[in-house]
């Protein structure tokens, strides 16, 4: 038990690290002094001075928004992820296994080739493409779980047939696609924060919590061990709801930022490889872990190349991939989730 | 054996009527395939719009003409099958077309190809221009086209420069990602150049993603975004509201200019009538 306390302890510990490290770096270089009052003034400790605009401008407006879809976007793949893994039992479950990232893709890329269709009215050109990926992330897993929810064996084969279908449909707009067009949709396809807003915080903050509070209601019932197994059709129920659950959180996420590989496969492999494979650690832990790697992906993204950006959804795996070797070849396998 | 003379006879005939076309196409007028958007433009330009067969996808201009010719692929992949469909007797492409074979092939098929060079400078505009005009036959067209873009291009007499250059930011696509903004050796950074705008980001190439602190950083004085773009951001209030162009001059003072992207990336025959608009937006002259 007190390991689990530690280990929790320093999980959350890194977070701060990671957020404190994002919060100092940047393109816009603001000094110490000039943050502490613009974070002062943003709290209502003191009054805002003339001379601080644009630091306050970069600081509440640019950084701190996109910090916070970070966290909450790495969480929501994160517990995605290992919520997937237990309710499968399959250590290779993730979101993209499901279909739920490539419908999420389909729908984005749908709604930028064929928008000439879509929108004649271009006020609501800016939100088309997220809800689009929403819908399509939640169609998409809806179509495997009505397939295949009887058995968990087919639904992975049958998130694989969604996906390849997904690839195709993709691959087949790209062609069709012209120069414009292109261009926003490699940036989709590869993930980027930058765009992060507040409102945007705010959805993805609100359906995540939301679905985490269900997703550890229903981690005491059926993840803990096999008695879901005995109670036959209310597993496969339960296991409805929690997919059902994980689609709309990472459709939520996916919309906004675009493809971001990798987290909510190894945050919980990784979780159990620190913590072991204990099923009330591994959904926290994975959420916080997983906010992590986002963190230092997206620091990496917005100043490694400053003043331009690398893809966020490729550092994820640079940074995920090879940690996951490191404590595979050093603390060994002590099992998955399942 | 009636049989396999009859079979011998039938593909005779079918290969004669594929090849037809090609051994007509001495005679019969100029079909020309136009495989970019700018070189288009320049073709219909000339006067050789109704000689255009067929184009590719990025060929947007003129609408009314590229509306109704079929598409024979997209820049970085054209279909041999969909150029040769249209039985054409001249294709003009940019060098670095994909697949690269194609054009090879076209040329062994008797197609005369007319290769241009695809380079980021003003200058490339022109050459483009002669270029093509020359391989249609009509050079005096080509320069009387040259001339009528160096008079746009051209600062005018008798107006004093400025006497602060302006900054601008030139937004290529936006939305979802990161802004998309022209660096060093662009032809939007050409374009600002020949207009005495100077480009207010620096240390990289090509059109990269910014990151929006780097945007708020470059305090832009001018943006120039493509249409589309601006579109698909939800117009100037969308604009203001992306992250990292809350408050430049560039937004507060409404110094927005929309730019065509057929003039500003593709550089054709209205990248002088585009570099006289930005002129007269940001410096009124």
């Amino acid at each position: 038990m007190a390991s689990e306390a530690r280990a929790f302890v320093l999980l959350a510990a890194v977070v701060m690290g990671a957020l404190v490290w994002n919060l100092f770096s940047g393109a816009f270089s603001i000094p110490l002094d000039a943050m502490v009052r613009v974070l002062g003034a943003a709290l209502g400790v003191c009054d805002p001075a003339q001379e601080d605009r644009r630091f306050a401008l970069v600081l509440l407006d640019v950084r701190l928004p996109r910090l916070c879809l970070a966290c909450a976007v790495g969480a929501t793949l994160g517990f995605s992820g290992a919520a997937m893994q237990g309710v499968l039992r399959n250590p290779l479950a993730e979101p993209g296994l499901l279909g739920t990232a490539s419908g999420a893709a389909l729908g984005a890329v749908a709604a930028i080739v064929l928008e000439g269709v879509l929108t004649r009215r271009h006020d609501f050109a800016p939100f088309v493409v997220p809800v689009a990926a929403f819908l399509g992330a939640v169609l998409s897993t809806a179509v495997v779980v009505a397939v295949a929810l009887p058995s968990s064996a087919t639904l992975l084969l049958t998130g694989i047939a969604i996906n390849a279908l997904a690839g195709s449909a993709i691959g087949l707009l790209i062609s069709l696609a012209n120069d414009e067009q292109l261009r926003s949709l490699t940036f989709w396809m590869i993930g980027s924060l930058a765009a992060a807003n507040w409102s945007q915080c705010g959805i993805v903050v609100a359906i995540g919590a939301v679905v985490f509070r269900h997703a550890l209601a229903l981690d005491a019932t059926t993840l803990g061990d096999d008695v879901a197994g005995h109670l036959g059709l209310d597993a496969v129920a339960v296991r409805g709801r929690v997919l059902a659950a994980v689609a709309l959180a990472v459709g939520a996420g996916v919309a906004f930022v675009g493809m971001v590989g990798f987290v909510g496969l190894v945050a919980p492999h990784l979780v159990c490889l620190m913590m072991g494979a204990r099923h009330r650690l591994v959904l926290p832990g994975s959420a916080l872990l997983g906010a992590v790697l986002v963190l230092l992906a997206d620091l990496a993204a917005r100043t490694i190349a400053a003043p331009t950006e690398l893809p966020l959804g490729i550092l994820t795996g640079l940074l995920g991939g090879p940690f996951l070797l490191w404590l595979l070849i050093h603390v060994g396998v002590r099992g998955g989730v399942s | 054996m009636g049989a396999i003379r009859f079979c011998l006879c039938t593909v005779m005939a079918v290969c004669a009527l594929a090849i037809a076309p090609l051994a007509r196409a001495e005679p019969s007028p100029m079909r020309i395939v136009s495989l970019s958007g700018s070189l288009t433009e320049i073709v219909a330009e000339l006067g050789f719009a109704d000689r255009l067969v067929g184009v590719d996808r990025s060929s947007l201009r003129p609408p009314e003409l590229v509306r109704r010719l079929p598409k024979v692929g997209s820049p970085r992949s054209v279909s041999i099958e969909s150029v040769l469909a249209v039985s054409p007797t001249m294709v003009i492409a940019y060098d670095d077309m994909q697949p690269t074979e194609t054009l090879a092939k076209l040329g062994d098929l008797g197609v005369v190809v007319i290769l241009v060079m695809r380079r980021s400078s003003v200058e490339s505009a022109r050459e483009k221009v002669l270029r093509v005009a020359e391989g249609l036959g009509v050079p005096e067209k080509g320069q009387a086209l040259v001339a009528a873009i160096d008079r746009d291009l051209a600062w005018p007499s008798g107006k004093p420069k400025p006497d602060r250059r302006l900054r601008a930011l030139f937004i290529q696509t936006m939305g979802n990602g990161p802004l998309m903004v022209a660096g060093g050796n662009t032809a939007a950074e050409a374009l600002m150049a020949v207009a005495e705008v100077d480009n207010a980001v620096h240390g990289f190439e090509a059109y990269r993603p910014l990151n929006p602190e780097a945007a708020a950083a470059a305090n832009p004085d001018v943006i120039i975004i493509l249409r589309r773009a601006l579109e698909r951001v939800g117009g100037e209030e969308g604009l203001a509201a992306m992250p990292g162009l809350g408050e430049p001059p560039a937004i507060c003072e409404h110094r927005i200019v929309i730019a065509d992207d057929s003039a500003f990336i593709g550089l054709g025959p209205t990248t002088g009538a585009s570099v006289r608009h930005l002129r007269e937006a940001v410096y009124g002259r």
